[in-house]
């Protein structure tokens, strides 16, 4: 003869107070209502992420290229890196919110398949609202980290460094009763070639002309 | 000629009373009632068959053990562990889970209030927690 390996139950110490099937009662209402739980609080994300994607994009797509325009390159990197890994993260976590508000994988089952695996209806309800809230709970660290390189990616543009100032670069040259400003251009023997800013053509000026050359910053 | 066996009607009576947790024990030991506790993904369910300890009338007890409630700092609510009530076995390193059945025989017995079924008994039983590779009916 072989023992049972599994005992089939335990004397229990105490019988059921009246407390206890109160509790038991109200706990039922309670699995019942997960599915709803979940799909409301997944509702909620849901809106307010999409609320809060459209805003960002929106910031984004109406600041341009202003904020980082002035910036050194390996800041404009690090700014577009952290703006569009928080926007990615965001779309994640909407996608994560909406997937545990409607699921995302439709099938036909039988109620004896149900039973099968879960053996009651409720269990399945659970089971399903167990699995959307482990979505959105997903969903919710996707935000969390949504935000903190948004946050990350806005402060980096207050500390991040315009590019250092190129030196003057304009020379302003006098020959004869004329002064011309302009940048250097590469010309001939004997010849000063300078591009005047605001004009598309370059003005050639013989060096025996020049009385006098001077740098300067920025041509009047 | 044969008659079929019907249990006589009880009287509707609320009772809790412990002799009514025995003899559903008593009825599990010896296969009268049968019963489980199955965790499935962490979704705890329990299932207990046989006649009602009084009435004699037929159960078909089935309960979900875990909800997913409030959606702060976790997910789901259950049995997932040994609590207070989920004591450990020291011998088997089983968990019992305490199941609390009402008799809800579907009929409705003389002095039941109006539309109430069963003859009232509540009684316990405390299962082993199986996951739901293992289960058995």
């Amino acid at each position: 003869m072989t023992a049972d390996p599994v005992p089939r139950a335990r004397k229990p110490a105490t019988a059921p107070s009246k407390t206890d099937l109160d509790e038991r009662d109200r706990y039922a209402k309670l699995t019942a209502g997960s599915m709803d739980t979940v799909r409301g609080s997944a509702q909620t994300w849901r809106t307010g992420l999409a609320a809060f994607i459209t805003l960002v994009t929106t910031g984004v797509v109406i600041q341009g290229r202003d904020t980082t325009d002035g910036l050194a390159e390996h800041w404009r990197v690090l700014i577009t890196v952290l703006i569009g890994g928080g926007l990615l993260l965001a779309v994640l976590g909407l996608w994560q919110a909406l997937a545990a508000e409607v699921g995302t994988d439709p099938r036909k089952q039988t109620l004896q398949d149900i039973r099968a695996v879960h053996g009651t209806l409720t269990a399945y309800e659970v089971y399903l609202a167990a699995q959307a809230a482990r979505r959105l709970q997903w969903g919710r660290r996707a935000v969390v980290g949504a935000v903190t390189l948004l946050l990350a990616g806005i402060a980096a543009t207050w500390w991040a460094r315009a590019p250092a100032a190129s030196p003057p670069a304009y020379l302003t040259v006098t020959h004869g009763h004329a002064v011309t400003c302009g940048t250097p251009q590469e010309a001939g023997s004997g010849q000063l070639r300078l591009s005047v800013p605001g004009s598309l053509s370059t003005v050639t000026i013989p060096i025996s002309q020049i009385t006098a050359l001077a740098l300067t910053a920025a041509c009047p | 000629m044969t008659v079929a066996a019907t249990p006589p009607d009880e009287t509707y009576q609320e009772s809790t009373d412990y002799s009514w947790t025995e003899k559903a024990f008593d009825m599990l030991k010896c296969d009268d009632l049968q019963a489980e506790v199955v965790s499935l993904d962490g979704v705890v369910r329990s299932q207990v068959q046989g006649p009602c300890p009084r009435c004699r009338h037929p159960i078909d007890d089935r309960q979900t053990h875990t909800a997913v409630t409030g959606l702060m700092g976790g997910q789901s609510r259950g049995p997932g562990r040994a609590g207070p009530d989920q004591r450990g076995d020291s011998e088997t390193g089983l968990v019992f889970f305490p199941v609390d059945v009402s008799c809800g025989c579907g009929d409705s017995h003389p002095g039941a209030p109006a539309g109430t079924t069963g003859c009232g008994v509540s009684f316990r039983v405390e299962l082993p927690l199986q996951p739901a590779d293992g289960s058995h009916q």
